[in-house]
């Protein structure tokens, strides 16, 4: 037998490859973007994503949308947490330059400082929270799967989350009652 | 102040969900972000937080490896189905991961199940993950990719794999008994009969086997993961994977495994004929028309066209 055959999402990307997607999907992206406070350099990530996605040929998991989006998240979490002076228009420099700059060094310190105290607060909320949140975040699992792991509610998996994610990241969960 | 909580929470809701790798209501958060720009900005330092978060406890990481699941009942040409245990957990958790994964997965949620690529002898495929690994397909061969990512099972043939490198979530290939970690690499994986080979071109994996058998390996090494355990062997790391070159490279390799080799990489079979059991040394070029391969096949090796013997 001599064809290839395989499972593959609704949205195919073998036959036009993922620049395709990205071009009937731009306006979304860029809304999502722009959404984000991406701002100006909005355009040029999208420039970059359409360099990228035109090197790709192949097929791409979850989704070529999804994968789309979250490269658009990547490379924008990667302009402000590196703080990487982006290519920008000309006449835009100056200005935006201390923006991006600013934003980015707000976040390193934001995430250097506060770090080890959260996580300390994360492991102080007990061994079934912070192994439901590795479970999810850093195994991938689904949170009904989890709660059939453990043999809890749903609802159960769901308050973790919610407990360990503000935790570490130093807000109130809306759960003050537990 | 009431307001400002019920942003928070409202983003903390979306950067919860945005953890789901199979997260697709992008147009729905969008919308969200939209509202104001108070909403983008709690949005965004969540997020900064959590992927700081997230390389801190990176570090804090060894010994806490993702599980390997079990084999799906998929119709394959594998004919020994078999169940991989994670290795390093408490069993009773072992066996609860096990089961809760295999529920998800039989009540035919779409989300669950593993994605799978087969290729024909003599065809390629190249897919990528979502975290931007890379992984090539030669003939002959049937992958799954595991819906979260991050890991995948060589159920049968060859892959290349171009890891993208995330300490808190290691990239693991299962093949057999074995099970592969990167540790960020480039490498390259077989599963032929009874046997699990692996080379590393860039970086190093850890190679597991049943009994606690455990290789780290480096570039320029391989591993043979068999009954037996697992045999380490130096390799050039430019001839790891030769076959996306059009290039295989032997040195005194058995002519059944070159015979294999190239049925994979080219879909052409041959039979040993007379050199049965003999040794080859040398480079083999697969690219280009297949008579001419088959020619030069007879030359170097004295081999014949037919059904090849092993496999």
């Amino acid at each position: 037998m001599d064809r290839l055959f395989g499972v593959t999402g609704i949205q195919d990307a073998c036959s036009g490859g993922l620049a395709v997607v990205l071009l009937s999907n731009r306006d979304r992206l860029r809304a999502y973007l722009l959404a984000r406070g991406a701002g100006d350099i909005a355009d040029d990530l999208l420039q970059e994503m359409w360099i990228k996605a035109s090197a790709i040929h192949k097929d791409v998991e979850p989704s070529p949308l999804s994968y789309l989006y979250r490269m658009a998240e990547r490379l924008l979490l990667d302009t402000w947490r590196q703080g990487n002076r982006r290519s920008l228009r000309d006449s835009d420099w100056a200005e935006i330059n201390d923006t991006v700059a600013d934003a980015s060094a707000e976040h390193a310190l934001i995430a250097r400082q506060e770090v080890g105290i959260a996580t300390s607060r994360l492991r102080a909320l007990g061994d079934r929270v912070e192994h439901v949140f590795r479970r999810y975040r850093i195994d991938g699992v689904e949170q009904r799967a989890i709660a059939q792991e453990l043999g809890v509610s749903l609802s159960t998996v769901e308050k973790d989350l919610r407990k360990a994610y503000a935790a570490l990241l130093e807000i109130r969960s809306g759960l003050d009652a537990d | 102040m009431m307001n400002d909580r019920s942003i928070e929470g409202e983003a903390l809701d979306w950067v919860i969900r945005l953890g789901d790798p199979r997260f697709a209501d992008w147009d729905a958060l969008t919308a969200w972000l939209a509202v104001s720009s108070e909403h983008a900005r709690v949005f965004n330092a969540l997020q900064m937080a959590e992927a700081g978060a997230l390389e801190y406890m990176a570090g804090n990481a060894e010994g806490m490896r993702p599980a390997a699941e079990p084999e799906q009942p998929v119709a394959n040409d594998n004919p020994t189905v078999r169940r991989f245990w994670p290795v390093g957990l408490a069993a009773g958790i072992a066996a609860l991961v096990a089961l809760g994964v295999w529920f998800a997965s039989a009540r035919g949620d779409a989300g669950a199940s593993w994605r799978e690529y087969r290729t024909a002898d003599g065809a390629r495929r190249e897919v990528r993950l979502a975290d931007g690994t890379e992984v090539r397909m030669n003939g002959g061969t049937v992958l799954r990719v595991a819906p979260e990512g991050r890991s995948a099972q060589l159920v049968a043939g060859e892959a290349f794999f171009v890891v993208r490198h995330d300490a808190a979530r290691p990239f693991t290939v299962t093949a057999g008994e074995a099970t592969i970690t990167d540790l960020g690499t480039r490498f390259d994986v077989t599963r032929a009969e009874g046997l699990v080979i692996v080379g590393v071109a860039e970086g190093s994996v850890a190679v597991e086997s049943k009994g606690d058998q455990r290789a780290e390996l480096v570039a320029g090494q391989g591993g043979e993961v068999s009954g037996a355990g697992i045999r380490q062997f130096e390799v050039a790391p430019g001839s790891v994977a030769g076959w996306t070159e059009g290039r295989l490279r032997y040195e005194d390799a058995p002519v059944e495994q070159v015979m294999a080799d190239v049925r994979r990489a080219t879909g052409l079979r041959l039979t040993p004929g007379p050199v049965a059991g003999r040794r080859f040394t040398g480079t083999i070029g697969i690219d280009g028309p297949p008579e001419a391969l088959r020619a030069r096949l007879e030359l170097l090796l004295g081999a014949a066209e037919g059904e090849g013997a092993a496999n």
